[in-house]
């Protein structure tokens, strides 16, 4: 037994009959080991298949490909193709460009809606949040699939539309194009960000706006001056939730994009699969978790510039 | 129900939200290969001749296998997760969660990217078996999410009520706290599952020479000819998709209240 | 009331971190009575409950039930059970089987099982709703339920978390008369946890009142309320003006003092505590002093002041009365009986009181 034992052990000795606990089989009855151990199958599986993985492709990022091996002298080649070749360029650029769009269309568009099951829906609110939440859930490929068919050139609008003579040649603008993936992936997302935004809403206590029309404000001013700056992290979650994934997002530029809407996660697929240039992949993997993880920091600290100002 | 500019909206919203999707099913009675209204005459020739193909089936099958096991393991390491994340304090806990929690917002090709290289450097061959260890990945945070309500709602003292009347803990467990949080954890295995059922960029880079269901339609957008097919399978699979989510909804929502929690919570 | 034991308490410490929650309490409690721990939230009185309970080990210290030590015995294995503060009835199950879960282990047949629970649910008028589901019950009736869910157990002790403080102010009253007659018709111990000082007067034999861990006074209501041994009890317990007094001289169970405003006295005091020093504070209840309007009351001292301000109070009206060099007003109350005139503010009045108002507080 260490000396560090001997102050507890002195207490309970005086109790009667009471178990002498050492420091250890005290911190293993605490509640602090209990809550470590419970979460620890759950977070070891998560280093080993999520944090472990991205480690490792981090350090393929500093590697060559040299044919069918690999060269494993550190070098920041990959970094200076990623970043200076315009082919990449563009891509990540039209990556980020898509997907801030993308991210205004769906949250403008889901404030009217969450600010209507929060404030106007009295009965039948979780029969709303399940109608919206059911689209959150079913397969992603076949949402962005049924806007193929709907937009394609055999597809509903062009076939219909040239069935009633309309038009006498499908449109090719439709589809496959930087046009198309907005529209898709807007609508894919779309339920994305109700939710984090409704939550928000429902938190604000009603008395705050009852006090706000108290003290002479009409229905926009409390809007503006009350509920929106109360909404505002709700509004910063959805668009953290939409923007984050859909820059990296591979279905929809692929399926609907042609030539002109490709983005860099189809770039990435291609440099893991015929180009087999994993560490050029790698590279540009990591630089679009950089930067993604950079453009949302600044989005926060903005809005939070903006939020401080409301106060 | 009076008809507010906002009311009118809503609807527009969900009308946006589920059209398109309902095109799949529309056409998928079409009897004819191209998709154009107005619809040809109505066929059930495509379900025929989908359930007749061998290698849908066994893109069937391959799915059942990988969702039933990532929703009992995902749901098992939710549990756990979840149970500490509510009922204990304890140092690191807010980043254990951030990381478990990660893959709701990192973008998939990155999870399916690194799981890729990390598997193949390790020696493994691509099986269904790299599919459910990514699929298990993805799935966690929603089973944490839908039990987290669930459990947030279990009011301690239950347990102890149930201590102080006589019973042990072992009774307690399945006296007290499993009849009350069962309902939340099928709500999880039926999500978990769908989720599985649904995942396509995970199992699209890991599958190998196994296809899930939905690398399997990926694989037949090639071919025009196939379209009507897709579209039956697609309409399956959206079906299998709603009827596990309505149960799911009903699970957790008798869960919440047994819990005694409001009904907002959930998904939330 | 019989004079034996039934839980003793010795030298119990809990500590959490570097915070004593309980500091090397001592006491014992007796079978059959209505045991209070009272004091303001944190003091310890809820920690001490959940220790007696088994939900928690002290650090140091022992509690025994009935002459057995209860140290290692958990919650299932103690004859004590627990009314709950949130009650903790359990959600899936209706109000009949929260009332017969811990019968389970008793292996009683199945009429047997169904006359107790009848019997518990009739004791606490519950006889009608046995077939309820527990959320479609209200907040008196699952007080009722946990009631009787503990009692059918026939615990030697019966512990109350705050089971009051979740009713509204009638039913709470209600409760309050009710419990009282339960706990007399059972006979067992009870233990009430409240920080409730009107609920632990009007319902304990005796009570315990804490503060930061320790005990600060053990004893029946009245000498809780007539003979406060502290200012920091006096305070916690009714409204009492406290006066600086200067200490003339003692004796085995009475002090001397010169009382600042009011003039000398010789004040009981609790049999062994001796006072030390010079300056001491004296308490005095508003009602244990009168203002002479119109008469004398037989009092045989007085002392002239002023009405500073009245606050009605339906029965009582509390006057504060300045006194000269005395710097806070002190508070009397009058009973507001047919025929009594009331003063004004700024009227001045006369004080009568004597040494019996008076308590010496340390």
């Amino acid at each position: 037994m260490t000396a560090a034992h001997e102050a507890p052990l002195r207490d309970v000795a005086a109790t009667a009959g009471g178990a002498a606990l050492g420091l250890r089989a005290r911190f293993w009855r605490s509640e602090e080991a209990r809550g470590l151990a419970l979460i620890s199958p759950t977070f070891i599986y998560a280093i080993l298949l999520l944090l472990a993985p991205v480690l490792v492709i981090i350090v393929f990022s500093f590697w060559t490909q040299n044919y069918l091996d690999i060269d494993r002298t550190p070098t920041l080649e990959n970094y200076r193709v990623a970043w200076s070749d315009p082919l990449y360029r563009v891509l990540m650029f039209r990556s980020l460009a898509v997907s801030a769009l993308v991210t205004l269309i769906t949250v403008v568009l889901a404030y009217p809606m969450a600010y209507f099951l929060s404030f106007h829906v009295t009965q039948r609110k979780a029969l709303w949040l399940f109608l919206i939440t059911i689209p959150f859930w079913t397969s992603y490929l076949l949402r962005v699939f049924a806007w193929k068919i709907i937009l394609g050139y055999n597809g509903v609008i062009n076939a219909t539309l040239m069935d009633i003579g309309l038009i006498a040649e499908p449109m090719d603008f439709l589809l496959y194009n930087v046009n198309s993936v907005v529209i898709t992936l807007a609508h894919a997302w779309a339920p994305f960000a109700i939710l984090p935004i409704f939550v928000s809403l429902e938190k604000i206590d009603r008395s705050l706006l009852e006090a706000a029309t108290d003290l002479g404000d009409g229905p926009v001013a409390r809007f503006l001056r009350v509920t929106l700056p109360l909404s505002l992290p709700g509004v910063i979650a959805a668009a953290l939730i939409v923007f984050i994934p859909t820059v990296g997002d591979y279905v929809t530029p692929r399926l609907v994009g042609g030539k002109d809407g490709l983005m860099i996660s189809n770039m990435i697929q291609v440099q893991f699969g015929k180009a087999n240039n994993w560490p050029l992949g790698a590279a540009l993997a990591v630089s679009t978790m950089v930067i993604v993880s950079a453009a949302s920091l600044i989005f926060v600290g903005v809005m939070r510039q903006v939020t401080s100002r409301f106060r | 129900m009076k008809l507010r500019p906002l009311g009118v909206y809503a609807v527009i919203y969900l009308a946006f939200l589920y059209v398109p999707v309902l095109f799949l099913p529309i056409f998928s009675f079409n009897d004819s290969a191209i998709v154009a209204f107005p619809l040809q005459g109505i066929t059930t020739k495509w379900y025929a001749e989908l359930w007749s193909n061998d290698v849908m089936q066994g893109a069937l099958w391959n799915s059942l296998k990988v969702g039933g096991a990532t929703a009992v393991v995902s749901t098992i390491l939710g549990i756990c997760a979840a149970r500490a994340l509510t009922r204990y304090e304890f140092r690191g806990k807010r980043s254990m969660s951030a990381l478990i929690m990660l893959p709701l917002v990192l973008p998939e090709i990155i999870v399916a990217v690194s799981l890729l290289v990390v598997l193949l450097q390790l020696g493994f061959s691509l099986s269904l078996v790299s599919v459910t260890l990514g699929h298990i990945l993805m799935a966690v945070p929603f089973s944490i999410a839908v039990l987290i309500s669930n459990f947030e709602g279990f009011d301690r003292s239950l347990e102890e009520a149930s201590l102080d009347l006589g019973e042990g803990p072992f009774a307690t467990f399945f006296r007290v706290t499993l009849p009350i949080v069962a309902p939340g954890i099928l709500s999880s295995l039926l999500i978990t599952f769908t989720i599985s059922l649904d995942e396509f960029i995970v199992a699209f880079f890991l599958s190998g020479t196994e296809p899930t269901l939905p690398v399997y339609i990926w694989s037949q957008l090639r071919f025009t000819a196939r379209l009507p097919h897709v579209l039956a399978l697609g309409s399956m699979l959206l079906l299998a998709s709603f009827i596990l989510l309505s149960v799911a909804e009903v699970m957790r929502r008798r869960a919440a209240r047994r819990a005694g929690a409001g009904l907002s919570g959930g998904l939330v | 009331m019989n004079e034996k034991t039934i839980i003793e308490i010795d030298r119990v410490t809990r500590r959490f971190g570097d915070f004593a929650a309980l500091d090397d309490v001592s006491m014992l409690i007796r079978e059959g009575e209505f045991f209070s721990l009272l004091g303001p939230s944190g003091c310890g009185k809820t920690t001490l409950l959940r220790l007696i309970a088994g939900f928690d080990e002290p650090t140091s210290g022992a509690i025994s039930i009935d002459g057995q030590s209860m140290v290692g015995v958990p919650p299932n294995r103690r004859p004590t059970n627990m009314v709950f503060q949130n009650y903790a009835i359990f959600p899936h199950l209706t109000v009949e089987e929260n009332v017969a879960y811990g019968l389970r282990r008793q292996r009683l047949g199945r009429e047997e099982k169904a006359r107790r629970v009848q019997e518990a649910l009739e004791q606490v008028d519950l006889e009608h709703l046995g077939k309820r589901r527990s959320n479609e019950i209200s907040g008196g009736q699952r007080q009722r339920v946990a009631l009787a869910r503990a009692l059918i157990m026939r615990p030697r002790v019966l512990l109350l978390d705050e089971p009051l403080s979740a009713l509204d102010k009638k039913l709470r009253e209600q409760m309050q008369v009710e419990l009282r007659r339960l706990q007399r018709q059972v006979g067992i111990t009870f233990i009430l946890v409240t920080h409730d000082q009107e609920e632990a007067l009007t319902m304990s034999d005796r009570i315990a009142v804490m503060f930061n861990g320790q005990i600060a006074q053990c004893d029946r209501p009245e000498e809780i309320y007539q003979h406060p041994r502290s200012r920091a009890v006096a305070e916690f317990i009714g409204g009492m003006n406290f006066l600086d007094a200067v200490l003339l001289g003692q004796s085995e169970d009475s002090i001397e003092v010169e009382v600042a405003g009011l003039g000398r006295a010789t004040v009981k005091k609790p049999a062994g505590t001796v006072f030390n020093g010079s300056a001491l504070t004296v308490g005095a209840r508003p009602e244990r002093m009168t203002l002479l309007i119109d008469e004398n009351g037989g009092y045989n001292r007085v002392v002239a002041g002023k009405v500073v301000e009245a606050s009605y109070y339906g029965d009582m009206t509390y006057y504060s009365i300045a006194i000269e060099s005395v710097e806070k007003p002190v508070v009397v109350s009058m009973r507001n009986t047919i025929g009594r005139r009331s003063p004004e503010p700024g009227e001045a009045v006369e004080i009568g009181w004597g040494p019996e108002s008076l308590v010496p507080l340390t």
